[in-house]
């Protein structure tokens, strides 16, 4: 499968995370905005760390074993 | 305090009654409260048990294996009649527990006592054994560390010698964390491979039940004694694997990003374990780097997701920290966290692929030894890492993969701090990681109470 690119090249987290929780109905006071961005933006480093990994088809919500690591 | 082993004995030699034991390791943890590693002490239920215990064996009854052992579990694990805390306070409004977690009913139903439930982090949600509602734990190698996090009250209680078991948990290294910053040894078994039930959930994809000891009998015996099937555990393995050990071990260390940040006392430690397994060779786990971040994104937003109605309606029951983690978790789009569980498939098997070349791996389980509570940054090798994050980036790629991974521990000769090493077995493969442990053990991996080292094997 194709990789797709989960990141855009520049992303204002302030910005999503004001406009995301609203969205959402999660309610978070301005003077909290700069910690959880910030926290955001530590997700985003990450999320582009395996951004650009090729797609498998197998989606797991949790570990699977398959006997003899035959799959 | 002396083992589970030497306990158990001297209570089936008429040695020592319940009663005594439970008595010593109350007293123990009394004098162990400049740690502030207990939350609860449960005083009148352990002398209630342990009175029943000795009656028992008085009236000419067998005694059961663990009887008159005492023990503590983290403060997730319900304990029947009392809310289960999680080191939080978005949990005052929960109801009291029905019952005991089924970890706790297993032991106690092998004679096992629980003595009292040990601080954490707040909902598991870290590595340092800081905690903004209970109060930081302390490590017993220094009053100013961290004992590593979250299970830190029960390995600190475990290292003082106050107990001579206790529960944890693991998601992301939480029992391999403090193994080895406060110096004991701890198991993380294979996902699934043990009951959940009555555990309070972090991240349901990654939660182990684990447990810290004085040795690798120790935690063997208590591995057999949890090792049941229980129907109320969605993602217990059933029915159980059969216990499988290598007739003999070969092992390799893993480098590349396992190598990336290590204070010389961790370098030197992995070495000696890495020697001593008869390790001569390296393997890479390529995909390490991407794995830790696979795993940290889907913690970060299963958790946020589980505690979303807390957030809405009472944010501030939350600690500042944890708190504002768990929004930006909730945020996180969805897209990431499927291309994060399509990792997860990929580093199963890259680790599958290097698990057929070898029995056991072997790997650090932090880049450094005990850090300073309340540190933002540490040094290591040169570099000021965000320790609080750091601190778990060896074992928090391996949490991904589900596989047992055991920590033996020797204290390093610059810092004269614990270490701990990673021993990373197959799947369901508990008994080969226990036996690397022994054999590690018997070249001196292992700080015996009141700060001694040696050859307890």
């Amino acid at each position: 499968m194709e990789s797709l690119p989960i990141i855009p090249a520049k992303i204002d987290a302030e910005s999503y995370v004001r406009i995301v929780s609203l969205s959402m109905g999660l309610p978070i006071p301005e003077n909290a905005i700069p910690e959880v961005a910030a926290n955001f933006k530590r997700a985003t480093k990450f999320a582009a760390l395996f951004a650009e990994m090729p797609d498998i088809e197998i989606v797991e919500s949790a570990v699977v074993f398959y006997a003899g690591n035959k799959r | 305090m002396r083992s589970v082993l030497e306990i158990a004995a001297a209570v089936h030699a008429g040695h020592q009654t319940a009663v005594s034991m439970v008595d010593e390791s109350l007293t123990a943890i009394s004098a162990a409260t400049h740690l502030n590693a207990v939350t609860t002490i449960h005083e009148e239920r352990a002398r209630t048990k342990a009175a029943e215990i000795d009656a028992r064996i008085v009236e000419g009854m067998a005694p059961s294996p663990l009887a008159g052992v005492p023990f503590a579990a983290k403060n997730l694990f319900d304990v029947a009649g009392e809310i289960t805390r999680a080191g939080s306070r978005c949990t005052d409004n929960d109801k009291p527990s029905i019952q005991d977690a089924f970890a706790i009913r297993a032991l106690e139903n092998a004679g096992a006592i629980l003595v009292a439930s040990t601080n954490m982090d707040e909902l598991a949600y870290g590595f340092s054994g800081e905690n903004v509602h209970d109060g930081d734990t302390h490590n017993p190698h220094g009053n100013d560390l961290s004992a590593g996090g979250s299970s830190s009250g029960s390995a600190a209680l475990v290292a003082t010698g106050a107990v001579p078991f206790a529960l944890g948990t693991d998601t992301n290294g939480s029992v391999r964390v403090p193994a080895a910053l406060s110096g004991v040894a701890g198991l993380k078994p294979t996902y699934g491979k043990i009951s959940r039930s009555g555990v309070y959930p972090f991240v349901q994809s990654l939660d182990h039940v684990g447990w810290f000891g004085v040795n690798s009998d120790d935690l063997n015996i208590i591995l057999n004694c949890l090792d049941q099937v229980d129907t109320d555990d969605p993602v217990q393995v059933s029915p159980p694997i059969p216990a499988f050990i290598s007739q003999s071990l070969q092992c390799a260390r893993l480098g590349g990003y396992f190598e990336s940040y290590l204070d010389p006392d961790v370098s030197a430690v992995t070495d000696e374990a890495a020697k001593a397994l008869g390790a001569n060779t390296t393997l890479e786990l390529t995909l390490a780097e991407k794995a830790r971040a696979a795993a940290f994104l889907i913690t970060n937003a299963e958790a946020g997701q589980r505690h979303f109605k807390g957030l809405t309606h009472q944010p501030d029951t939350f600690g500042p920290l944890v708190r504002e983690r768990l929004r930006a978790g909730a945020l996180i789009p969805a897209l990431w966290i499927e291309k994060a569980q399509r990792l997860r498939r990929l580093v199963i098997d890259e680790l599958a692929r290097l698990h057929q070349q070898v029995d056991l791996l072997i790997a650090p389980a932090t880049p450094c030894p005990a850090f300073p509570l309340g540190a933002e940054t540490w040094e290591v090798a040169g570099t000021e890492l965000p320790i609080r994050l750091a601190i778990g980036m060896y074992t928090q790629p391996l949490t991904l993969s589900g596989v047992p991974i055991g920590v033996a521990v020797k204290r390093g000769n610059h810092s004269k701090l614990p270490v701990g090493v990673q021993l990373i077995g197959r799947p369901f493969a508990e008994k080969t990681v226990l036996k690397a442990m022994k054999q590690l053990e018997n070249v001196g991996f292992s700080l015996l109470f009141n700060g001694q080292e040696g050859n307890n094997g």
